[in-house]
Formats: structure tokens, C-alpha cells, sequence
């Protein structure tokens, strides 16, 4: 038998059809496992990377829009020409401008509910912190490239990243230790006193100016690591909590 | 839908991705399994057997289109053990033949391939088999007998050879 | 499995919210009975590991619930009594929003918050916004995002809350399917929610349970404390001053009073089967001032 031939009657003779008769009864029978196995079985869950995209899904826009709009006013004062001493006021507006999705389970009364959940406060906290901060320090980002590319401040970076980062620290901080320990009630104090802070800053950048200069540097460096250390603390908090699945924060 | 996605389904709950997989092969995973064994309904015993220890051992099944090749080795594997059970497949008459679904020149066909495949050893008569019966590809086929696809290859030109020659006497 | 409660306690100051209490549970329902500030609300919370308790542990088949963190949590479906939600959402973005909390992959939540918002009879809204909800759509939607990660222990503070009697019987019948080999604990001041489905009640007072078990056992407790009284309309409204009335009809021109009392309150009163509301007035009665 020539080699084409035999194989046509292989592939003829070997793919005949067969007539099954217990087609439906296996299938009933494999049924009955899947099912036995899904009750059995723990449900998958998300780690904690799907789970920070699921909150950038449902807290990208409450965190990036009162955000976008500071950050505009942040850019257009840079631009025009605004003296780059005043770019550390903004830092509590961003602060302020992420405060809301902080705060908004415990005004919308959904603390209790989003604590029973697997990912509870502490962990929720963790990936909306995440998420405003990086938010934020690109922010910060922008407006000091800015601002030192607009007014050639390029030997003062260094100093001006310093005068940013101690307002944003303890602005952060605050916020932070208020989620944590603080009752409903501060939330407005909190709004207020940032807002005035930012507003006081401003006005200290046109009138203090002693405190910008190569002389005190020591003591933007001491604060720089004191309320850098207030930041870590909070964050320690919140990460030992997440780690023992415990609750973060008051439930009113 | 691709078989993985059929078994993502599965495992998600949706009861008819099961049943539209087990018809997808349940016919042909009979076919399989009738050429290792002396009748159709130990041939149905072995194809139930291969789904239930499919379904057992899907959350195992680490789907990258290979889905083929999984139910095939637990079909291989069963009809192994099958054989080391019993006798070598003895001929069957022509009767018990020609009652499964066939016709006559179907039958006289069958009786001349399976007098082939009696020629070959047991591994060429499995690649045969699967690369003629199924149409698997080579890669598959290799996976199935935890074997490479080169010595696939040369063993089905090898039965071939021994085939065409035996035809000829 | 089996959830233990071992002697928990909870202070606020000087006030004792939840007075040393212990409990066993097994899967069926339990029907948590108390007026208001009875510690109901407190224990739940206490359960749910939301709140820390003064004293005392919670155990799930022997483990610490606080220990197991996570794990415990992805075994529970809770709703407050005090139930919050995000206006702006709609149905389906809320529950897909509790269900990312609860680690629940995209594409299994899709699937499970279509089912539950058809199970809870609000799959005709699940795009509208929740503050266009009433009270009843909203506890509805409350006990759906409960039952989104199949929880094997289910706690629901004051559920039928806001719900109207046709929504109470859904949900009775829902609860009744769901409970099987799932602990359910509801918390109620309304004894017919959970008369005809618990499987047990446990009757707390002032932070204790004053009464526990099957719903026979407790009637049985009341029995020879309840009776029917026929009286005119004048009399009846001085058995109300001065007994505790649990229910008068009107028949013909007599009044029908059930009175529930330890002794025979009048040669023409005739002994009756107790229910559990007789039981809970009678614990509760005074408090509710009913008299």
C-alpha cells in the first residue's frame, strides 16, 4: 500500500465514530464533583495589588479630581512668576484635596461595614494612603519642576524639596493620626486648620524670608526627620493592624 | 470557547461549560479508548472513568492550551492499566463487530487496520493511534507519552514502514 | 463548626453594655430577642471583632476570632444596625465596590451581584442610585453585600428594620433557605420576625441573656402564665392599667383579653397555649410600658 493511502486508511478506519450510550449519565456524575468540590473548596480571593486596583477603580476620580483642580492652581502661580518661596502653601491643599476619600467612610457611615469586610480598615486605609501619596508627590513633583525651570532656581532644588516635604509631613501626619484616633467631630477642624495653614505658609514665604536662607537649613533638617518619623509611626500603625487583621480607626 | 476557557467556566461555577466539554470529547476519547480494549462497553467504562478523574483533578489543571493532551494521558493511562489487566486485545469476530454501528466494508477495514496495528509494539501502535484516530500533533502526542517530539516522529515513520510492508504480504 | 462566646464583657465607664456572657452556636438561626439597649447591638459588634471586647473571647471551633484577622472576616456577612452607603453609587457599583473589599475577583462578583440583587428583588434598580432608595430598597441592598462572599456565619442587627410586612416575609423566607449549614444570628425587638424560622432564641436584658433555647423549650417555660379573659370594654381598659395585656380582640360586645401573669388572675380567665411574644412580654413587658 502506497504511504498516502495507508495513511487515509488509518485516519478513515481510526477516526470511525463511536456510539455512546452513557453520554448524559457521565455527565450528571462530573456535575456532582464540581459541585462537591466548589463547597469544599475556599473561594479564590484578590491579593493585595488586584485589590489596590480595584480601590484606584472605585477612588481613582474622589482622589484625583479636587486634586487636578490644586494642582492647576498650584501650576499657574508657579508660572506667573509667583515668588517659588510660596510653592510649600500649596502642600496643605494637597493634603486637604485627598482628606475626603480618608474620611468619607466615616461620613457616610460605612466604617462599620467596610471593617467586617476581609480587607478591613487598616488595609483600606494602606491602599487609599498609597494611592494619595503617590498622587500627591507627583503633584509636588510637577509644580517644583516648574517652578524651578520657570525662574531657573536650579542650585535651590534641594532646599525646596525640603520646604515642601516638612509642610506635607506633618500636614499628613495629622491627617493620619486624626483617622485613627480621632472622632467625627475633628474632620472640620482639621479642614480648617489645614486650609489656614496653607493660606499661612504663603503669607509667611513673603515675610519671614529669614527662615529660607542657608542658615536655617538646620532647622528644616530637624524637622524634616521629626515629622518624618511622626509619618513612619502612623504607617507602622497601619501596617502592624493590617498584619494582625486588626481594626484601624473608630467606629462612631 | 477554547477548552481552558470552558474549564475557567467550570471552575467558576457554570455548570453548562461542564456539560458542553464532556460532548466536545466524550465521543472521541470512546474512540480512543475501544482501540484498547475488546468491547464498546468496556470502551464507555474506560471514557466515563477518564471524565470523573478529569473533573477530580481540574483544579489542578494549569490551562495553557494543553487541554488536549491532560485528557488524553488520563485516557492513556487507564487503557495501560486496563491491558496489563487483561489478555492482548484478541481478534474479535465479525459479528460482534458489525453490530457496532458499522458497515460491512467498514468492518473488513477495521479488521485489516487492526491486523496492522497487531504488528507494531505497543508504543508505535499508540502513536499511531493518536496522531491517526485523534489527530493530535506531534507535541501532544510527546506530552501524552511523557516522550520527545523527534522520537514521536520517527516512531510513526517507523510503524508506517512496518505497516506498509505487512500490507503488502 | 461552632462559634463560642466565653464569658465577654463589654464596659463603656461604669456602664455594662454586655454582662459576662456565654453562648454556643451551631448552624441553624438564632433569633437574638431584646428591647432597645439591651446589648444586642454590642455583643453583634463584639462578634464581628469590630468592636474589642472589656473582657472575654469569641472563639470560631476553638481559634480566637481576633487571632484569625482576615480569615474570620472572609467567613462573615454582617449588617449594622445603623447602615451606612455611598449616595452616589449605584446598586450594582455598591456591592461590586463591598465585594472588592471582600476579595472577591471581578469577574465571580460580577456573577454573584447580579444573582443577589435578583434574590433581594432589586434587579429592575441595580442602576439607579442609592440616595433614590427607600428604607426598605436600602436594607435590602444591605443584606445582599451580607451575603456577597457566602459567608458561613451570618449577623444581621435589627434586619427588617424599614421593611414593610410583605419584605419581611421575603426576607424570613430568605434567611430560612440560607440558614442550613450556616450560623445565622439576627438581632430583632420584633418577635415575629424569627417565631416561625429560628431555630433557637436567645432573650437578652440589660446585658444578659435572661433565656435560651429552642422556641419550645422557652414556650414551655411560659406555660400556666398565659390567659384568655372576656371582659366588657370598661373592665378591659382597667386590666390594661393593671395587668400585662398582650393582645385584646373584640368579639361581639366583649373584649378578649390576653393576660399574662404567674397566678390566675380571675375565676373567668382560661388558661392558654403560650407563644413567644407572650414570653417576651412577659420579660420585657414592663420596660416597653405595656400595662
Amino acid at each position: 500500500m502506497r504511504d498516502q493511502k495507508l495513511e487515509e486508511k488509518l485516519q478513515s478506519v481510526l477516526g470511525q465514530k463511536e456510539c455512546p450510550v452513557r453520554l448524559q449519565k457521565t455527565i450528571d456524575q462530573c456535575m456532582r464533583i464540581t459541585r462537591e468540590q466548589r463547597s469544599l473548596q475556599p473561594e479564590e480571593r484578590t491579593g493585595f495589588w488586584q485589590y489596590l486596583s480595584d480601590v484606584l477603580r472605585f477612588e481613582g476620580m474622589h482622589i484625583l479630581g479636587l486634586h487636578a483642580v490644586i494642582l492647576l492652581l498650584a501650576c499657574a502661580a508657579v508660572w506667573s512668576a509667583v515668588d517659588i518661596l510660596r510653592i510649600p502653601a500649596f502642600m496643605p491643599l494637597f493634603v486637604l484635596a485627598v482628606m475626603p476619600v480618608f474620611l468619607r467612610s466615616r461620613y457616610y457611615g460605612m466604617s462599620e461595614i467596610e471593617a467586617v469586610t476581609r480587607a478591613s480598615g487598616a488595609q483600606i486605609i494602606l491602599a487609599k494612603l498609597l494611592l494619595a501619596g503617590a498622587a500627591n508627590l507627583v503633584s509636588i513633583t510637577i509644580v517644583l519642576s516648574l517652578g524651578v525651570s520657570a525662574q531657573s532656581a536650579y542650585e535651590n532644588i534641594g532646599r525646596l524639596v525640603l520646604y515642601c516635604l516638612v509642610p506635607y509631613l506633618v500636614c499628613m501626619s495629622a491627617l493620619l493620626r486624626i483617622v485613627r484616633l480621632s472622632p467625627r467631630g475633628s474632620t472640620l477642624a482639621y479642614a480648617v486648620s489645614m486650609t489656614g495653614a496653607g493660606v499661612c505658609w504663603g503669607i509667611f514665604a513673603g515675610t519671614k524670608t529669614w527662615i529660607y536662607e542657608t542658615s536655617a537649613m538646620g532647622f528644616w533638617i530637624a524637622a524634616f526627620l521629626l515629622f518624618s518619623a511622626f509619618f513612619v509611626r502612623e504607617i507602622c500603625f497601619i501596617i502592624g493592624s493590617r498584619r494582625e487583621g486588626k481594626l484601624y480607626g473608630i467606629i462612631d | 470557547m477554547s477548552d481552558d476557557e470552558l474549564v475557567r467556566q467550570i471552575r467558576l461555577g457554570d455548570d453548562g461549560a461542564a456539560e458542553e466539554l464532556i460532548r466536545r470529547y466524550y465521543a472521541a476519547v470512546m474512540r480512543y479508548c475501544r482501540w484498547h480494549c475488546s468491547s464498546a462497553e468496556k470502551a464507555e467504562d474506560l471514557t466515563q472513568e477518564t471524565f470523573l478523574r478529569l473533573f477530580r483533578s481540574l483544579p489542578e489543571y494549569r490551562g495553557r492550551k494543553k487541554f488536549k493532551a491532560y485528557l488524553y494521558t488520563i485516557a492513556n493511562h487507564l487503557c495501560i492499566d486496563e491491558s496489563r489487566k487483561v489478555q492482548p486485545v484478541p481478534l474479535e469476530d465479525g459479528e460482534n463487530i458489525a453490530s457496532e454501528c458499522g458497515e460491512l466494508h467498514q468492518v473488513e477495514d477495521r479488521e485489516e487496520v487492526r491486523q496492522l496495528l497487531d504488528r507494531l509494539s505497543p508504543e508505535q501502535r499508540e502513536v499511531i493511534i493518536l496522531r491517526y484516530g485523534e489527530q493530535l500533533s506531534f507535541a501532544e502526542i510527546a506530552k501524552i507519552m511523557e516522550s520527545n517530539v523527534r522520537t514521536v516522529q520517527s516512531r510513526v515513520r517507523y510503524a508506517l514502514q512496518i505497516m506498509r510492508k505487512a500490507s503488502y504480504d | 463548626m461552632e462559634l463560642s462566646i466565653d464569658r465577654l464583657t463589654k464596659h463603656y465607664g461604669r456602664k455594662i453594655a454586655v454582662d459576662c456572657v456565654s453562648a454556643s452556636f451551631k448552624p441553624g438561626l438564632y433569633g437574638l430577642l431584646g428591647a432597645n439597649g439591651a446589648g444586642k447591638t454590642t455583643l453583634m459588634r463584639m462578634l464581628c471583632a469590630v468592636l474589642e471586647a472589656t473582657s472575654g473571647e469569641v472563639f470560631l471551633d476553638k481559634k480566637e476570632v481576633t487571632a484569625m484577622g482576615a480569615d474570620y472576616r472572609d467567613l462573615l456577612g454582617y449588617l449594622p444596625q445603623e447602615f451606612g452607603y455611598y449616595p452616589g453609587y449605584t446598586a450594582m457599583e455598591f456591592l461590586m465596590y463591598i465585594a472588592a473589599l471582600k476579595g472577591i475577583p471581578r469577574d465571580i462578583a460580577k456573577k454573584r451581584v447580579r444573582e443577589l440583587l435578583e434574590v433581594v428583588g432589586l434587579e429592575s434598580v441595580s442602576g439607579k442610585k442609592l440616595r433614590t432608595f427607600s428604607g426598605g430598597m436600602k436594607q435590602r441592598v444591605g443584606i445582599a453585600q451580607a451575603l456577597l462572599n457566602q459567608p458561613k456565619i451570618l449577623i444581621l442587627d435589627e434586619p427588617t428594620a424599614g421593611l414593610d410586612p410583605r419584605e419581611r416575609v421575603r426576607f424570613r423566607n430568605l434567611l430560612a433557605d440560607y440558614a442550613g449549614e450556616r450560623i445565622v444570628l439576627l438581632s430583632t425587638h420584633i418577635v415575629s420576625d424569627i417565631e416561625a424560622i429560628a431555630d433557637e432564641v436567645l432573650m437578652m436584658k440589660k446585658g444578659k441573656f435572661v433565656l435560651q433555647g429552642t422556641i419550645a423549650e422557652l414556650t414551655r417555660k411560659a406555660a400556666g402564665k398565659v390567659w384568655e379573659l372576656a371582659v366588657s370594654p370598661g373592665e378591659a381598659r382597667r386590666w390594661q392599667d393593671e395587668a400585662i395585656v398582650a393582645n385584646l380582640r373584640h368579639e361581639g360586645e366583649q373584649v378578649v383579653l390576653r393576660i399574662l401573669s404567674d397566678t390566675l388572675p380571675d375565676g373567668r380567665a382560661v388558661p392558654c397555649e403560650a407563644s413567644l411574644e407572650d414570653l417576651y412580654l412577659y420579660y420585657f413587658g414592663s420596660e416597653e410600658g405595656v400595662r
